[in-house]
């Protein structure tokens, strides 16, 4: 199972549902998308966490494009 | 938004990234050669100065980048290599940095065929935002 979709499950409950007013979908890319008021919120930021951070507030430049530097050098 | 040049103000920059984490790069472009570049223009962005001319350029004819996705195309290999283009999405308080490519894409049939599929994944970023600030973060 994408990891994504485990760690919403993790914090959502067995099934995605179980807390009736977040909606998460999960692609087949293993991408999350969440749309919903506010209790998505720790979803979004599990997101993060698994390495999808897209924000790069905080980061220089030099550091952004080293960033995405970094990440195409493992190719 | 389709204006097309970056606001002069300061604005966040997100980066849509791949399953695999890597930002998305055409096959054949050294990355490294346009590292400065980039470096340069997401410091100017969250600066909130504008960008300088030399990343733009008027486009002969009609922008469908523009137009159909509200991307705009920066010439970020300006002085290195001007077929070289940084496609950017840019929102009221962000720009996302979404693929480095060249001008192949204007060619393609159907249109940026290449790139058109990360379109979900700047929506997945431009989503994620609107609930950060609904919540006032």
């Amino acid at each position: 199972m994408p990891v994504l979709k485990r760690a919403a499950k993790t914090i959502l409950g067995s099934g995605i549902g179980a807390r009736p007013t977040i909606r998460v979908f999960v692609t087949r890319r293993d991408d999350l998308v969440v749309d919903t008021a506010s209790e998505a919120f720790e979803v979004v930021e599990l997101a993060g966490r698994t390495g999808r951070r897209t924000g790069t507030d905080g980061l220089s430049g030099s550091e952004v494009a080293e960033t995405m530097f970094a990440g195409n050098r493992k190719r | 938004m389709k204006a097309d040049r970056i606001e002069a103000r300061p604005k966040s920059v997100e980066l849509v990234l791949l399953s695999d984490g890597t930002f998305a790069v055409k096959p054949g472009i050294d990355f490294e050669r346009f590292k400065r570049n980039i470096a340069d223009i997401v410091d100017r962005i969250k600066a909130g100065t504008g960008l300088p001319d030399h990343y733009y350029r008027k486009s002969a004819g009609r922008d469908f980048l523009l137009d159909d996705y509200g991307w705009m195309h920066l010439h970020v290999g300006h002085d290195v290599d001007d077929d070289v283009l940084l496609i950017v999405e840019q929102t009221q308080d962000a720009v996302i940095l979404v693929a480095l490519t060249d001008h192949t894409i204007f060619r393609e049939r159907p249109r940026a065929r290449s790139i058109r599929r990360l379109n979900s994944k700047v929506e997945a970023i431009k989503s994620r935002r609107r609930v950060l600030r609904k919540e006032g973060r």
